[in-house]
């Protein structure tokens, strides 16, 4: 895992990550989230820092989870998963009748969609440099 | 490379696919199923939510006797104001049931006999493995088990403290009661006092002169002290189990006249009851 692999998988998007990236995030964080929690608005969260939260902590590592299973370096992909994720999210789930007006206005998006981005981007790019230390040193089986 | 213990490299897999057979086809199916159902339950939560609280309070927990729990207590104040009681449906019993079998008994269970399966067959990472449909129901396994055995110790602890809270509060409550009780078999006592003559020992007509009879004076719940005037008692009581809470009653000629406490109590009656601390 060199520099040009990683370069080359910011500029080129795999769709099946992608799409496995999307997937994870629905079936390993909204599905379990909805069943464990209560199906109450937005998931039973009455406040915006305990959306934040839920929504930072899974997409960061379903982004890891990600990245870590993938043979080549996956980093854009949960991204942009993330990003959509998080954009459907806001779009369908019914917002806590406790959400401050800025929430349901619509320059408010991008600070969610950006944070999505930024941490499973973040989050990704942790995961493929672990594994490529452990390549480095020997530890990968 | 023995096939039973070792997987392939990374250099071997190379470019290949990583994905097991139908493997993206079936999650893509799973996750539109899992987003329509959810989506479309959160939009018709005001129906759903009603429906369900009419049988047990929600549609499904993962915690059934936090919910059970509160289902107790709404019965007992239901109880308490002579209402029939709520029972579960069967539905919702069976929901709970489901619930508990599967977060605590399917999901475990999975998770370790798996757990157990590759311990066994040596699979340090799975980062060589492909995905595959049976992964993928094993890792939402994991994530439940997973979830229930991080969420289980703040759960047991909220439900400690809200359990010492109750008990706290219970205590504190009874103190008062038994103090008012206390209190109301002393002014009984003062007001026999004040009605007798003289010459059988009462005050004929006036407080003056009375004295707490030492089994008035302490109990079991607190002490009490007492100052009179010719129409006029203030009767002061502190708590032994909660010494910074105290109950002080002030009664007047037409309060000295009053034989029930209760009567007495009544917002802007003749008897002034005062609360500090923990009686408040």
């Amino acid at each position: 895992m060199n520099g040009g692999n990683m370069y080359g998988s910011l500029v080129s998007i795999r769709w099946q990550w992608l799409l496995v990236s999307f997937c994870s995030l629905v079936l390993y964080h909204l599905l379990p989230s909805y069943i464990l929690l209560s199906p109450q608005p937005f998931l039973g969260f009455r406040r915006m820092w305990t959306i934040a939260a839920w929504l930072v902590v899974g997409i960061a590592a379903v982004s890891y989870y990600v990245s870590q299973r993938s043979s080549k370096p996956t980093i854009v992909e949960p991204a942009i998963a993330s990003t959509l994720y998080s954009l459907l999210m806001i779009v369908y789930l019914p917002a806590p009748e406790s959400a401050p007006v800025y929430y349901r206005h619509l320059s408010f998006l991008p600070v969610p969609l950006i944070l999505s981005f930024v941490t499973a981007f973040t989050s990704a790019g942790i995961g493929v440099w672990l594994k490529a230390r452990k390549t480095t040193l020997g530890l990968d089986t | 490379m023995n096939p039973k213990t070792e997987v392939d490299s990374p250099a071997r897999i190379g470019n290949s696919n990583q994905f097991g057979r139908g493997f993206l086809s079936t999650m893509s199916l799973l996750t539109f199923v899992v987003l329509v159902a959810i989506v479309s339950v959160e939009h018709s939560r005001q129906s759903l939510a009603t429906a369900f609280d009419e049988g047990y309070g929600r549609a499904w927990t993962i915690f059934p006797w936090i919910v059970a729990g509160g289902r107790t207590i709404a019965n007992g104040l239901r109880a308490f104001s002579g209402e029939p009681l709520n029972i579960p449906s069967n539905t919702a019993q069976l929901t709970a049931l489901a619930s508990l079998l599967l977060g605590f008994v399917i999901c475990p269970t999975v998770y370790l006999f798996r757990w157990r399966d590759r311990h066994l067959r040596n699979v340090a990472t799975s980062t060589h493995e492909h995905l595959t449909l049976p992964g993928l129901f094993f890792n939402y396994f994991t994530i439940v088990t997973l979830f229930l055995c991080i969420a289980i110790v703040p759960v047991a602890t909220f439900g400690e403290f809200v359990r010492s809270s109750i008990r706290s509060a219970q205590a504190v409550q009874t103190n008062k009661d038994n103090m008012i009780n206390d209190l109301d078999a002393i002014v009984v006592d003062l007001q026999q006092y004040r009605i007798l003559p003289k010459s059988l020992g009462g005050g004929d007509g006036s407080c003056i002169g009375y004295n707490l009879a030492p089994g008035f004076a302490q109990t079991r719940n607190g002490v009490y002290s007492i100052t009179v005037e010719k129409e006029k008692a203030v009767i002061v009581g502190r708590s032994l189990l909660f010494p910074s809470s105290s109950i002080k009653v002030e009664l007047d000629a037409k309060g000295l006249e009053l034989r029930q406490a209760k009567a007495g109590m009544v917002h802007g009656g003749p008897w002034h009851w005062m609360y500090e601390g923990k009686f408040l």
